[in-house]
């Protein structure tokens, strides 16, 4: 029984260091990827570990989604997952503690502080192997339908274009790397028609948004690529900005592509609505209290060439990847949950996460 | 269970494509040096992460399954114990590490032959230095190679070089950077060169035109990075132990089988775009790829990565990157692309800019740090600056010290309180013999017991005492000089000319101020020579066991020295390195037919080709075989074997033809008999009254009737060189010896009576009996 552990533990032990190291070699990237395939690791982890109450499993998981964190801490949607199954998990805790609470005494009713402070008590030997099992079961289908929230993210916000998108109007945004942009424009073409602005997103994305303006048009949908330079000039005739997001933290603010803050400043100073579209997995319950940190800088080749050896040597050159938007530019975020507008968001965030556990 | 038959499936897709990968943990040269005295060049930090872990996860990244890691010298133990405990041997490692252990290993060549030896290359292989830094997608390096392979049957390496300028400062200026001439259309390679810049300038190429001979279109690139990875096919090894003389990967391997038409091998060059490739290679390419690294120019290989042990990097703007505890006093100012350790402490008003501080060090007030590299545990007192240099591990570095730039302070040294260390020192904790990169520790111990004159003094003495005029009164270590071995027993007047050649490349711009006079060349030679001379016969027999041919190459020591350091030279300095060693070998040569007895066409034939191959003149042969010859005799009459005349009859009899094929007319014998009073000179003022069994006088008197009786002197050249240089103004050319003397008016006298010849010779043998 023993060895059968042991090999558990050993299995659970690769699949945590590969997939950290996948993280660290940025062999899984993407905000949706990571997120289902955080889903799908903390899957097995819950299946192979062994635990004799939900509480051990709350522990061991949240450990894990500190390893996590530490491992990546610019792929946020890795912890929101964490949470997210966290706050599953802790739902399944209440609910067996109000079952449970009429029969036997409340000790254990108590808040998180309290918890913190007694020893857990383990109830192991009042449960019985079926009701483990049982829980397992129950956990996992929770995770599995988070899966498939992550999966139907977009067809959810695809919905709510209807009220969105209008006929001959002029779209704009500068995240043409965002597959959610990219769909709902394309799903939008088949009742409306409007044209579409895509900045050129130097030095990062310029080939993806040349990529992205070349799916457009095959859709049939007129499309211009701005150079970022000019935003402000082409912002007058402009009817909505559509951004894409990376993260969105429960002030409102958001973490998206890099540009993205200019373009949405231009669109406040002519009073153009900006909407950011985002899943509910990118929500974040954290604050954004050192936006530096928030930021990950990139390849600076990419702005001086490595080749040019007397800039290299002389210039600093420093090629950020993302910008972080204040909440006070966007005007409402799409999610799958519908329209929020960024001072609601906090009010989401404490829907689908517990407090304990935004400090993993 | 899912996650079971998954990895199940992954096992099989690994077994149809099984990478195997060759990690070269030593490339035998002492660049790094002083440093590598205390850690393997592989397990130098950079970025506080040891080397070796850039290079085993681009691996990891590139999908190799099995990893050779190839380690020789006395840095086998502290690499395998690193890895034994690092992750990569963890159950969940991407790929099987394993260390391989050669010790016998003198060079890459060795390693590969080593290699052959285990046969445990089954297919193309990852042949990759283990210091390589790089972000390149190795898919597609494969790809390119699987597609030349299909087109191209002789195809064994793809070499996978990046992109820069020749100025590039990534680029290994002070190793040769890499010249390729390549097929335009398909980027074959049709030639490699490695010359040393001037003035960070190409010198030349000079290419065969045979083998440019049906090729439309090609171009030579002098702005590639060569990374040193190759993607090799089974039978490079192979060829490595088919040409036993191959010592170097590209200078010997790739540079031979491309000049050498019968080998139809061809090669190929896959130049990655926009992707960061290099290797740490000499100091100024450790500091330039930190810089790189730090300005995030390889990403996404970037320190915060973190992918060593504990490191907890985390990024702030202006490229600053901070571990953790990181304890900064309010005033100090901590400027652009810096990483500071864990646990590092930097005191009020110190500055630090452009370097790297490794975990655990402090450093105290009004200190100063411009791109410097400082490692793990060093202490720093107050007032210090260090610019431009390299602190190692330990290091102790007391109040109001500077160190300016390209200075290396190796590991466990201590500096003591205001202590300035002048541009390009190195300083080592211990002296070089006793932590020798297990290279030559053998030869050295030898000439150290056969040195007589030096005392030998114990290193734990030293160590108390130190070099004082470097690092002061109360601190630890010693000046480093890269030749040690071979300048060592040559006296004061050669140590301006060893300091030049400590292989900084600043220093060389300064060496056309060095009035270098063919006089001190000749010295060094001939005392390295004189010093080899107990060991020429040991190499011999190691080569000779080794190729069992007459003619097999040998390596002296010295000379395999100058091969790996002498390339970062000007040409002027190289020219005088090849001279030096032109003495070497020659020496050894002409010992080697002695001692083994050689025919005589066949020791003409060896020196001839060695004159050529190295391009000297006939008067520098002929230099080298008399002081052999001498030697020889000294040696006889030293150990009271044979008498002088005895001795001089015997070589001289037997080999003495050499100069035949030396000595063309009248001025080679001229320069002959200069060359022999100067050398017998030489030995009458070094021996003075000690050695009465040896009279240089005599020797001289003996030599010359030699080179008369085989008729290599003209009498009448004879008669006219003594009369020139009892004229000659310059002293060193007088002649004041009797026996000359003697010699000479018998031949005057000869030159009348020919017929009294036999009879006066009978005297003269008589009278030296009597001395």
């Amino acid at each position: 029984m023993s060895a059968i552990n042991a090999a558990k533990d050993k299995d659970l032990h690769i699949l945590m260091d590969t997939f950290i190291s996948k993280l660290k070699r940025k062999q899984i990237h993407g905000s949706y990827n990571v997120a289902i395939e955080t889903a799908q690791l903390l899957v097995k982890v819950v299946s192979l570990t062994k635990w004799t109450s939900l509480e051990q499993l709350i522990s061991s998981i949240s450990l894990i989604g500190k390893r996590l964190v530490d491992a990546q801490p610019r792929a946020y949607t890795c912890g929101n997952v964490v949470r997210r199954v966290l706050a599953l998990i802790r739902d399944e805790l209440e609910d067996e503690e109000k079952t449970k609470g009429s029969t036997t005494e409340s000790s254990n009713v108590g808040s998180s502080m309290f918890n913190l402070l007694t020893p857990a008590k383990t109830d192991a030997q009042n449960k019985n192997k079926s009701g483990i099992n049982d829980q397992r079961a129950v956990i996992i289908q929770s995770i599995r339908d988070l899966v498939d929230e992550i999966r139907n993210v977009d067809q959810e916000i695809e919905g709510m274009l209807d009220d969105l998108v209008h006929d001959n109007e002029t779209l704009l945004t500068p995240t043409p790397s965002s597959q959610t942009v990219l769909r709902f424009l394309k799903r939008a073409r088949q009742k409306r028609k409007f044209k579409v602005m895509v900045t050129e997103c130097f030095p990062n994305d310029t080939a993806v948004a040349h990529n992205f303006a070349k799916q457009l048009a095959e859709a049939n949908i007129e499309t211009i690529i701005v150079p970022d330079t000019s935003v402000f000039a082409v912002m007058a005739g402009v009817s909505k900005v559509i951004v894409g997001t990376r993260c969105v933290f429960a002030n409102g603010g958001s973490v998206t592509e890099s540009g993205v803050s200019t373009v949405v400043e231009c669109a406040r100073e002519h009073r153009t609505p900006v909407f950011a579209v985002t899943g509910l997995y990118k929500l974040s319950p954290c604050y954004p209290f050192n936006r530096e940190s928030l930021i990950e800088f990139g390849n600076s080749g990419k702005v001086v060439k490595f080749q040019e050896n007397t800039l290299v040597e002389n210039a600093e050159t420093a090629n950020p990847l993302y910008d972080y938007v204040p909440p006070e530019n966007i005007d409402i975020f799409i999610t799958n949950v519908g329209g929020i507008s960024p001072n609601f968001i906090y009010r989401i965030v404490l829907d689908n996460y517990k407090q304990e556990d935004i400090d993993l | 269970m899912a996650p079971k038959s998954s990895s199940k499936k992954q096992k099989e897709v690994i077994k149809k494509e099984k990478l195997q990968a060759v990690v070269l943990t030593d490339d035998f040269e002492t660049k790094f040096m002083p440093l590598t005295a205390t850690t393997p060049r592989c397990l130098i930090h950079l970025g506080n992460v040891p080397l070796i872990e850039y290079t085993l996860e681009f691996l990891a990244n590139a999908g190799a399954n099995e990893v050779y890691l190839m380690c020789s010298g006395n840095h086998v133990e502290p690499i395998q114990q690193y890895i034994d405990k690092s992750k990569w041997s963890l159950p969940w490692s991407p790929f099987k590490v394993q260390c391989i252990i050669s010790l016998e290993a003198r060079s890459i060549g060795d390693v590969m032959r080593d290699l052959d030896n285990r046969s445990i290359i089954t297919d193309d292989f990852l042949l990759i230095s283990g210091d390589v830094i790089t972000n390149i997608n190795f898919d597609d390096a494969l790809k390119y190679h699987r597609k030349i392979k299909e087109s191209d049957r002789d195809h064994i390496v793809t070499m996978i070089t990046t992109e820069a300028t020749s100025n590039h400062r990534s680029r290994p200026f002070d190793d040769d950077p890499s010249v390729f001439v390549l097929n335009e259309s398909n980027n074959k390679c049709l030639y490699y060169d490695a010359i040393p810049p001037i003035n960070g300038e190409k010198s030349q190429v000079s290419i065969d035109p045979e083998l440019l001979e049906n090729i439309d279109d090609f171009v030579i690139r002098n702005d590639l990075i060569d990374c040193h990875i190759d993607i090799c096919t089974p039978i490079v090894p192979a060829i490595y132990s088919e040409n036993f003389d191959f010592q170097h990967m590209r200078k010997d391997f790739l540079k031979g089988i491309l000049t050498f038409d019968l080998l139809k091998r061809s090669f190929y060059v896959y130049i990655a775009q926009q992707e960061y490739g290099a290797r740490v290679s000499s100091y100024s390419t450790f500091k330039s790829i930190t810089k790189d690294l730090i300005q995030r120019f390889i990403y996404p290989i970037v320190p915060e990565l973190n992918f060593y042990n504990n490191n907890n990097l985390k990024y702030e703007s202006n490229h600053i990157y901070k571990d953790k505890k990181v304890v900064l006093a309010q005033s100090c100012k901590i400027g652009y692309n810096t990483v500071l350790g864990a646990d590092s402490f930097i005191d009020e008003n110190t500055e630090i800019q452009r370097s790297v501080i490794g975990n655990n060090v402090k450093i105290g007030k009004n200190c100063s740090v411009v791109n410097s590299i400082i490692f793990d545990d060093v202490q720093i007192q107050d007032g210090v600056t260090i610019v431009d240099s390299c602190i190692g591990g330990d290091v102790v570095i007391r109040n109001n010290v500077s160190i300016l730039h390209e200075s290396v302070i190796g590991a466990n040294c201590v500096i003591d309180n205001d202590m300035v260390i002048e541009h390009g020192t190195k300083i080592i904790a211990k002296k070089p013999e006793e932590v020798d990169d297990g290279f030559f520790s053998e030869n050295d111990e030898d000439e150290e017991s056969t040195d007589d004159n030096k005392p030998i003094i114990k290193v734990e003495k030293f160590e108390e005492i130190g070099d004082v005029l470097v690092v002061g009164p109360n601190g630890v270590g010693f000046r480093y000089e890269e030749y040690e071995s071979d300048v060592e027993d040559s006296s004061d007047a050669d140590s301006v000319h060893s300091r030049t050649e400590t292989g900084d490349i600043h220093a060389l711009y300064k060496l056309s101020t060095l009035a270098l006079s063919d006089e001190s060349i000749a010295s060094v030679g001939s005392s390295v020579g004189k010093n080899k001379k107990k060991h020429g016969h040991k190499h011999h027999d190691s080569i000779s066991g080794l190729s069992n041919k007459k003619s097999g190459r040998s390596y002296s020591t010295a000379s395999q020295i100058s091969n790996a350091d002498g390339s970062n030279l000007n040409p002027e300095k190289q020219r005088l390195k090849e001279i030096e060693e032109f003495y070497v070998e020659a020496t050894a040569t002409i010992e080697r037919a002695i001692d083994n007895n050689h025919d005589i066409d066949t020791a003409v034939l060896e020196l001839n080709t060695l004159r050529m191959s190295m391009n000297v003149t006939y008067s520098m042969v002929r230099r080298s075989t008399l002081n052999t010859l001498i030697s020889k005799i000294t040696n006889y009459v030293e150990t009271n074997t044979l008498k002088v005349n005895e001795a001089t009859n015997k070589l001289f009899g037997q080999w003495g033809i050499l100069f035949k094929r030396q000595v063309f007319d009248k001025d080679d014998e001229l320069d002959l008999l200069d060359l022999l009073n100067e050398i017998c000179k030489k030995i009458d003022a070094k021996e003075g009254d000690n050695h009465q069994q040896l009279n240089a006088k005599q020797l001289q008197f003996f030599i010359m009737r030699q080179f008369y009786d085989l008729e290599i002197c003209d009498e009448e050249n004879i008669i006219e060189w003594y009369n020139g240089s009892q004229k000659s103004e310059d002293a060193s050319k007088k002649i004041d010896n009797k026996y000359v003397e003697q010699l000479i008016d018998w031949l005057q006298s000869a030159e009348e009576e020919s017929s009294e010849e036999e009879e006066s010779d009978d005297e003269e043998e008589e009278s030296d009996d009597e001395e």
